[in-house]
């Protein structure tokens, strides 16, 4: 004849399946906790992630837009929403020398489109890379000096390679760099220097875009930081006034940061307060089911107790059932999450209006691993009472007849 | 030789503001191969006395002495490993464990530690010996209670025990059942090991070498 041998894995794999309804349930329990937990913390670190970059890369202190288009140059700052606005030559060359500026650089936002004439619709930036003091210190570590006439570095997102050619307003442009993802509207948009985006500005104009004023020198915006002896309400005052016939808008990019910050804070705390308040009542849940079972197993126990086991024994049975249970629902949830997150993670970052950005490998296999064993805990956790008790409870039990 | 020395023990329970002995003032001694009964009411502390010579209750008072070791001086680790090895413990009542099978029952007892060798050849004998030796892959649930009681004999067997308690084995057997059981635990008396049976059968009488009678906690 031939048996299994009867280990405490064996024992405890035994009593789990004879009761399938329950561990089913504890099991879809601790894969929801981990679901949740490991989810949560992959979205907020992935803000996080994005709302670091965006502060990394925006290093104005202010942006100076046509008044109005506030919204759309944000818009086209953290979205990568195509937009064009101008102001004219004129204009901006007594912009970049008004009252209270330190440093300021211009640049022109360009909205390529679908067309034949266009091999995609995306942001076109020009920028000047031997002022600007926002863009350039990063664009420069992909291609140093930044573009030259003619040449283009585009996006992360943006479809194309190094040394390809792309058509944008029926001009032709070499493909020299691309840049990695910061989660802002900069992955769908593309970087020009200032002249080529002058020269785009005309074919803009000349395929039919609109609000393009006449003359030279015409930009969309001017990255501004700000005097040191100059509050940022009072910079954007004096502008606002001393250009009030021209509809001049101040954007302070602090203001920006601060409401994406805020925005962020209050998810991350709700998010936080979610996941603390599911592990305990995961753990509560569990405990309390745990020790139900014990109170109908302790005749069971009192038999393996005249058998000769030791307590430890019947603590480690228990505590083997408890980790097989939470770590198949760990596992189990863990899996789901990754199925459910990494394929649609750009879609979500999308649908959420704030800068989002996939965490690094190092801090994914952190969240998951982390995820995964504060899981897992929950069981063991749950049954140390159960386990500590059931020695003296299951002598007492053992003579009575039936229980 | 003596195997079992019952010295003066007693058990004091609290029932409301009461205490009562539930055992009190036992002696017993019991040599290798010997067999003996106890009788008695219920609730006169068979079961009780039973649970403190398997080392499984403290007494309140006097020593339980096993093969020259007195059992309070143990640790559980080393009690329990001497219940293991050295005692076969029958508990009252069904105590057949539902999720193995009958033969995985039997085999339990060797399996409690480490051990080399399969137990499953010598739990075949033994469920031949009482019996039931084609329902060794049954599970508890399809076997009577008579059926049950006999798997709880062969697992107290198992370890090829120098003491053998059993408490009230012969309960829902019949006639002839019973004195197979009680057979069975005479010839295991007869091969050395000690037997202590707690029965309400006058009938089973005849097969046990000493009759104790237990009353109020008072062994006679
Ligand atoms: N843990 C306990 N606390 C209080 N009283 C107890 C406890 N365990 C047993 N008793 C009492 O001790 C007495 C002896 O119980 P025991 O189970 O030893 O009787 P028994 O002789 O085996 O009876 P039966 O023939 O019905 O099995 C009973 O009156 C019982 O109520
Ligand atoms: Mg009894």
């Amino acid at each position: 004849m031939r048996t299994q041998q009867l280990t405490a894995l064996n024992l405890s794999t035994r009593n789990i399946r004879r009761r399938a309804g329950r561990s089913v349930c504890l099991i879809a329990l601790v894969a929801l906790l981990s679901f949740a937990l490991i989810g949560g913390s992959l979205l907020a670190s992935s803000l996080k992630t994005g709302t670091a970059s965006m502060s990394d890369r925006l290093g104005a202190d202010a942006m100076l837009v046509p008044a109005g288009y506030e919204t759309k140059a944000e818009g086209a700052l953290l979205r990568g929403e195509p937009s064009a606005f101008f102001f004219d030559g004129e204009l901006a060359s007594r912009l970049l020398n008004a009252d209270g500026i330190s440093q300021a650089s211009p640049q022109l936002f360009i909205a390529s489109f679908e067309s034949e004439h266009c091999d995609f619709a995306v942001q076109m930036i020009g920028y000047d890379p031997s002022t600007d003091f926002v863009v350039a210190p990063w664009l420069a570590e992909a291609v140093p000096g930044g573009p030259r006439d003619s040449e283009i570095i585009i996006g992360a997102s943006v479809d194309g390679k190094i040394g390809e050619v792309l058509t944008l307003l029926g001009s032709k442009y070499n493909v020299v760099g691309k840049l990695d993802e910061t989660g802002m509207g900069f992955d769908t948009s593309v970087f020009i220097n200032l002249d080529t985006a002058q020269a785009a500005l005309r074919d803009y104009a000349k395929l039919g875009g609109e609000n393009v004023p006449d003359g030279d020198g015409a930009v969309s915006s001017i990255a501004v930081n700000i005097a040191q002896n100059v509050s940022e309400n009072d910079f954007a005052r004096g502008i606002r006034y001393g250009f009030r016939d021209e509809n001049v808008g101040v954007l302070l990019t602090q203001s920006m940061l601060g409401s994406v910050a805020g925005n962020l804070n209050t998810f991350l705390t709700i998010i936080t307060a979610l996941i603390v308040f599911l592990w305990l009542l995961t753990v509560g849940v569990l405990a309390i089911l745990f020790s139900v079972t014990l109170g109908e197993r302790k005749r069971e126990f009192g038999i393996y107790r005249a058998l000769g086991a030791t307590r430890r024994k019947l603590a480690q049975i228990i505590i083997t059932e408890s980790v097989i249970i939470s770590l198949s629902g760990a596992v189990i949830g863990t899996a789901l999450l990754c199925l459910a997150f990494f394929p649609f993670s750009r879609l979500i970052g999308l649908s959420i209006d704030l800068p989002y950005l996939q965490p690094d490998a190092g801090t994914l296999a952190a969240i998951l691993g982390g995820g995964l064993a504060l899981s897992m805990l929950t069981g063991p956790l749950a049954a140390l009472r159960s386990a500590v008790k059931i020695g003296s409870i299951a002598t007492n039990s053992i003579m009575r007849e039936g229980e | 030789m003596t195997l079992l020395d019952v010295k003066s023990v007693s058990k004091r329970y609290q029932r409301g503001a009461a205490h009562f002995f539930a055992v009190e003032n036992a002696s017993l001694a019991l040599g290798a191969g010997e067999f003996v009964c106890v009788t008695g009411h219920s609730g006169s502390g068979k079961s009780t006395l039973l649970n403190i010579i398997a080392g499984l209750l403290p007494p309140s008072a006097g020593a339980v002495t096993f093969d020259a070791t007195e059992l309070t001086s143990l640790g559980d680790a080393e009690l329990s490993y001497l219940r293991n090895t050295q005692i076969g413990y029958i508990p009252q009542g069904h105590s057949v464990l539902a999720n193995l099978t009958v033969l995985e029952n039997v085999c339990l007892p060797f399996y409690l530690y480490p051990r080399v060798g399969n137990p499953a050849d010598r739990a075949g004998e033994l469920l031949a010996e009482v019996g039931i030796a084609h329902l060794a892959h049954s599970y508890p649930a399809e076997l009577s209670g008579g059926e049950l009681r006999r798997v709880s004999i062969a697992r107290g067997l198992v370890n090829a025990p120098r003491l053998l308690i059993a408490d009230e084995p012969t309960g829902d057997l019949d006639r002839r059942n019973s004195d197979g059981v009680m057979e069975l635990f005479s010839a295991v008396a007869k091969s050395g090991t000690a037997v202590l049976v707690v029965t309400h059968e006058t009938e089973s009488l005849r097969y046990c070498d000493r009759h104790l009678q237990m009353e109020n906690g008072k062994l006679t």
